[in-house]
């Protein structure tokens, strides 16, 4: 006999088989009410923490260049009372070489951090710009950020469209050291980075320098189709970069020449200091536009070689040059090396090249599954987070398009080039998967991206994010740490402080489990700088064995029994001394 | 052949995704209005392109309601490859779409549509489209090809393998497929059959630069440092070409004299000269009088070994427009290079004339009257060219040369003196000027001879530094020490070829045996001394 609904005896059927009916049907509406809603893994809090910032890069309807370049910021403890400022870096007007932003009222602007307010539990930011006398009207690009007079007091360097500035920090207020300094360029530099390339105890600072370009010799460059729209660097000749060597009192000797690294350039947007071949010197990786990366090792006595090429960290595994925009290094891959992720233009995956412990590289963008999601990106600013404290780096990228959009065009949307940021989830085996959508912080607000700060700003023991817009506000994006996953963070400083600070490593040791290898810098992304302190996501461990910190003139200490879910201050010398 | 081994789910859902999309276009189109997605503003395009879309869009209001559908998608199709040319990809794209919606059997419009997915990087999508082009029509190569190169964009080696070694005996795909298969034989670590097939990638197409990264890096895992840094050196980013006419004659839809001329120019960069000479010449069929393209022309012929052609082509430009910077350069060159230094002497100053700063011209000219021995008329050429790249250490050696060997000693001098102040470790000026303040100086001058001489051959110890060194001590009175740099120059010529290359030598040692002042011809040796300006010269 066939079964029909019909001859189901309702009556028969058990209280529990029913109470199982019941439960499973609210089980599938709860489902479906979570599934409409993801959880926020960020918060955008712009509008309540104080920043009141608009960048705005003087579009008039030229196109000129540097619209469409600018600009980064940087995470900045300047008052040194425990948690991170903000400068935010403005453009300016590009009328003509003479007119610049002073005129406009513009200028980049400083931003203390008064601490997590008790009431909203946000972080509450004012405008010290005036009160810290920095004056920074140029058409401004990107800020290096370090301590070159080893006052204890971190400096900024601001990259620019004209004039570079570096702005030295007394006890709070800054006084403009350039001339002093030594280290003003006129070319249009866009990414800097500071770090002791010759272990001698002070900061010395590398600038990548972008293309000569003119407003006055501005060209008019089509797409297809015919129309005009912003150029490509090909379109212009690149200026090589600078490296300065410090003498220990901030007053730096330009050593392009002497070093090597003016002997291959080409359009740096990205640059980043780390030891890539773990012999306790620092190597700088220069991102460029359109031609190959640089890799330059140093080789000591302030001489760099550029060994990309042959390190297979020059083009992609194509061997095709790509627009290469922002960088980041870490140890992605917790295998004690420095592994590097670049981004880049829209149909030009970004690229992962995982370090073999020598300071070769292999393309492993595929296996990574980090290719096909990039391709309809132009993506700038980058980090590797470990959003969720599971113990792996996840990835944030920035993006913006250089190309106008034309459905954006059609809309009317003034600056026609807004793109969807991404957070790239890493499934713990070191492949990513796109978590962006059903992110309201990603696809709620959708601009031309370009800087990427990161760092724990409201203290709370994850990584927070602070992402610049080109012509637009900035978005501050508070971690919502929804995984409730424990931390420790370590604050690392030596006695010239920054200095000891750049480079050093700390491998986290978990009870029977794995090692975690992390590194203090402030550099990488792209036209930014960032929280120097160190964070590891520990999952579910609530014992975080030791840690055994690399300095970087090879010196090893290690720390025991340490507190979980709190900031550690690392001091040099103040370990256990190791082998 | 049967490439449908591999299903995946991905897959099987896009194609149901794909005949859901089609369908539906199919049915809207029946309304025979031009959708928006396909009628772009075509601002800035030149007017023939304008009037073909326009004739082409015209075809589409008129079509019946009732016609052949597969005639609709031929006129779309058409639309399609006309927007492809320009690379209006979006409406391409749209066209294409509608036009397979129409003709779903049709690999024509497939496989176009598949390569604008493929531009725009949407690579599961064009992997779609050309898997049921090739099913379709699997006697069009190319569909692989283009297939092969998204596999190797998914690093999905297995089916990269597959698709070339099907391609690797094919003519005019060799070299494409050696070099996917030297990619796969890289990928298994197999590095010694990588470089076996890129070696012969290389062989077929010479061109194709790239193929020196793959073969550094395959040279690099085997731990040939050395080889991986020499293949380095030549490399560049020319990916080996293939056989793909269907591409080509979409290209071929907006054809301008300046398109063609930019084709050709990138065909001569890589060294194909047979190629650039045909895109010029289809670009001179469309603009008989351009210029730019006859001298084009002229230039390719050189790099063939037509003299002649090239000499025409050239006077063609320049009946056209006598004071075009390019021909008459290019002809002056020739005609330097066929013993006519009259002619290309002329021309050289006629450029000259209307763009005095032309550095090419500046060059060319002062090298030849300076190789002519008229050294009065190349000091003036060398000054002209110094204020124009004043940090140039070889011009203004050039140009104190020519002073000297004019006789215009004070004047050469007092170039060298400026230029020893700017570049005090030039061994080449400091070697020059102490000759010059050697044979046309006081005291003070000589004793400033002995020193540079000395701090030249002390730093840089060479034949020329020996040799000129015991010149200079020599003309000074210092036999003693001139006799052992002599030897010490004498033994360098030995090693190098002999010492009948340089007669002066024993001449000027047994002289300086005997107490007297070397017999040489200083500014001879000056000329010597100035390295030939690099120029465009020879093929």
């Amino acid at each position: 006999m066939a079964i029909s609904t019909s001859n189901i005896n309702w009556e028969n059927i058990t209280k529990k088989t029913q109470l199982n009916f019941f439960i499973v049907g609210l089980a599938i509406l709860a489902s479906f009410t979570v599934h409409a809603k993801n959880i926020q893994i960020f918060t955008d809090v712009s509008k309540l923490v104080g920043i009141n910032f608009t960048h705005q890069n003087g579009m008039n309807g030229n196109l000129y260049f540097p619209e469409v370049v600018s600009g980064g910021g940087a995470l900045i403890d300047y008052d040194k009372d425990g948690d991170l400022d903000v400068y935010l870096v403005q453009g300016g007007v590009l009328v003509n070489v003479e007119m610049t932003s002073k005129n406009q009222k513009l200028g980049g602007r400083l931003y203390r951090n008064e601490g997590v307010d008790p009431k909203t539990l946000l972080p509450k930011f004012i405008d010290v710009t005036e009160e810290s006398h920095i004056q920074s009207f140029e058409y401004g690009m990107g800020v290096a950020v370090g301590d070159v007079n080893n006052d204890g007091w971190p400096d900024l360097y601001l990259t620019n469209f004209g004039h570079n500035q570096l702005w030295l920090n007394q006890k709070g207020t800054f006084i403009d050291y350039t001339e002093t300094a030594g280290v003003d360029d006129v070319r249009w530099s866009v990414s800097a980075s500071f770090g002791d390339v010759d272990n001698d105890g002070d900061l010395d600072l590398y600038v990548g320098n972008y293309v000569d370009y003119k407003v006055s010799a501005h060209k008019n460059c089509k797409r297809s189709g015919g129309k005009l729209d912003y150029c490509s660097p090909k379109s212009y000749k690149p200026v090589s970069d600078r490296l300065f060597l410090n003498n220990g009192k901030g007053v730096f000797e330009d050593i392009s020449l002497k070093s090597g690294i003016s002997k291959h350039y080409g359009g740096a947007l990205g640059v980043i200091m780390a030891d890539f071949d773990g012999d306790h010197q620092l190597d700088i990786y220069v991102a460029n536009d359109g031609v190959p990366n640089q890799l330059w090792m140093n080789k000591g006595e302030g001489i760099f070689e550029n060994e990309a090429l042959l390190a297979g960290a020059a083009v992609n595994s194509q061997g095709m040059s790509e627009a290469s925009m922002g960088v980041t290094a870490e140890d992605y891959d917790d295998d004690g090396d420095i592994d590097l992720f670049m981004t880049h233009m829209e149909n030009e995956s970004n690229t992962l090249y995982v370090n073999d412990g020598s300071g070769w590289f292999d393309d492993k963008t595929t296996e990574a599954k980090l290719a096909q999601s990039s391709l309809p990106y132009t993506s700038f600013g980058v980090a590797w987070i470990d959003y969720d404290l599971d113990m792996d780096l996840d990835l944030f990228i920035a993006n913006g398009a250089v190309i106008l959009d034309s459905v954006q065009e059609k809309q009317g949307i003034q600056f026609p080039l807004n793109q969807m940021n991404q957070l790239l989830e890493n499934e713990g085996n070191g492949q990513y998967k796109d978590i962006s959508v059903g992110q309201d912080f990603i696809s709620i607000s959708q601009k031309v991206s370009r800087g990427l700060l990161v760092g724990d700003i409201d203290n709370d023991g994850d990584t927070d994010l602070i992402v610049t817009n080109d012509n637009a506000q900035p978005q501050v994006l508070l971690n919502n740490k929804i995984s409730k996953n424990h931390w420790i963070g370590f604050n690392v400083t030596g006695d010239l402080a920054e200095v000891a600070a750049i480079g050093t490593t700390i491998t986290l040791k978990i009870a029977d489990k794995k090692s975690i290898v992390r590194r203090s810098h402030r550099d990488g992304s792209y036209a930014s700088s960032n929280d120097p302190r160190i964070l590891f996501g520990l999952n579910k461990n609530v014992n975080a064995q030791s840690i055994d910190v690399e300095w970087m003139d090879g010196s090893h200490e290690r720390w025991d029994a340490l507190v979980v879910d709190k900031y550690h201050l690392i001091k040099k010398g103040t370990g256990t001394k190791i082998k | 052949m049967n490439l449908n081994n591999r299903r995946n789910v991905t897959l099987w859902i896009n194609k149901l995704f794909l005949s859901l999309i089609l369908l539906t276009n199919s049915i809207y189109l029946f309304a025979m209005d031009i959708p928006e997605s396909v009628n772009v503003d075509l601002k800035g395009m030149s007017s023939d392109f304008v009037k073909k879309i326009e004739e082409i869009k015209s075809k589409i209001r008129k079509f019946p309601a009732d016609g052949d559908v597969k005639v609709l998608a031929e006129i779309y199709g058409n639309l399609g490859m006309h927007y492809q040319s320009t690379q209006l990809k979006d409406a391409a794209s749209e066209s294409y779409k509608i036009a397979v919606g129409n003709d779903p059997e049709n690999a024509q419009w497939l496989y176009l549509w598949g390569l604008i997915f493929q531009q725009k990087g949407h690579l599961d999508d064009a992997e779609v489209a050309l898997r049921r082009s090739y099913e379709l029509k699997s006697d069009y190569l190319a569909t692989l090809a283009h297939l092969g190169e998204i596999y190797i964009k998914k690093s999905d080696w297995g089916q990269v393998k597959r698709v070339f070694t099907l391609l690797y005996k094919q003519e005019k795909y060799e070299a494409i497929s050696a070099e996917a298969l030297g990619q796969v034989a890289f990928e298994e670590g197999q590095f010694t059959k990588a470089i076996e097939y890129f070696k012969e990638a290389l062989s077929r197409q010479p061109q194709a630069n790239r193929i020196y990264y793959f073969l550094a890096q395959s040279y690099k895992k085997l731990g040939d440092k050395q080889l991986a840094k020499e293949s380095l050196e030549k490399r560049g980013e020319v990916g080996p070409f293939f056989y793909d006419p269907l591409s080509a004659y979409v290209d071929s839809l907006n054809n301008t004299a300046r398109k063609m001329f930019i084709k050709g120019f990138e065909s001569s960069k890589k060294g194909l000269y047979v190629e650039a000479l045909e895109y010029y010449n289809q670009g001179l069929k469309l603009s008989p009088k351009d210029v730019e393209l006859l001298t084009a022309i002229g230039l390719v012929n050189e790099y063939l070994g037509n003299d002649e052609e090239a000499i025409t082509f050239y006077k063609k430009a320049l009946n056209i427009n006598k004071e075009d910077g390019n021909a008459l350069y290019n002809l002056g060159v020739l005609y330097e290079i066929t013993g006519e230094i009259n002619n290309a002497r002329e021309l050289y100053n006629q450029l000259l004339i209307t763009q005095k700063d032309n550095v090419n011209a500046l060059v060319s000219l002062s090298d030849l009257e300076f190789r002519k021995k008229n050294y009065s008329i190349a000091s003036k050429l060398f000054a002209m060219l110094q204020k124009l790249s004043p940090n140039i250490s070889q011009i203004k050696i050039y140009r104190a040369v020519s002073l000297l060997a004019s006789g215009n000693c004070p004047w050469g001098r007092n170039i060298l003196d400026e230029g020893i102040k700017v570049e005090p470790t030039n061994g080449n000026i400091a070697l020059l000027l102490s000759a010059t303040l050697a044979q046309c100086s006081d005291d003070e001058g000589l004793k400033k001879a002995r020193a540079l001489v000395n701090q030249v051959y002390s730093s840089a110890p060479s034949f020329q530094s020996a040799r000129f060194a015991a010149y200079v001590l020599a003309f000074v009175g210092n036999f003693e020490d001139a006799i052992v740099l002599q030897e010490q120059a004498m033994f360098e010529a030995l090693k190098n070829g002999g010492l009948e290359q340089y007669p002066d030598l024993s001449v000027n040692m047994k002289r300086y045996r005997e107490g007297k002042k070397p017999d040489w011809n200083w500014q001879a040796y000056a000329i010597e001394i100035a390295k030939p300006v690099p120029s465009r010269k020879g093929k």
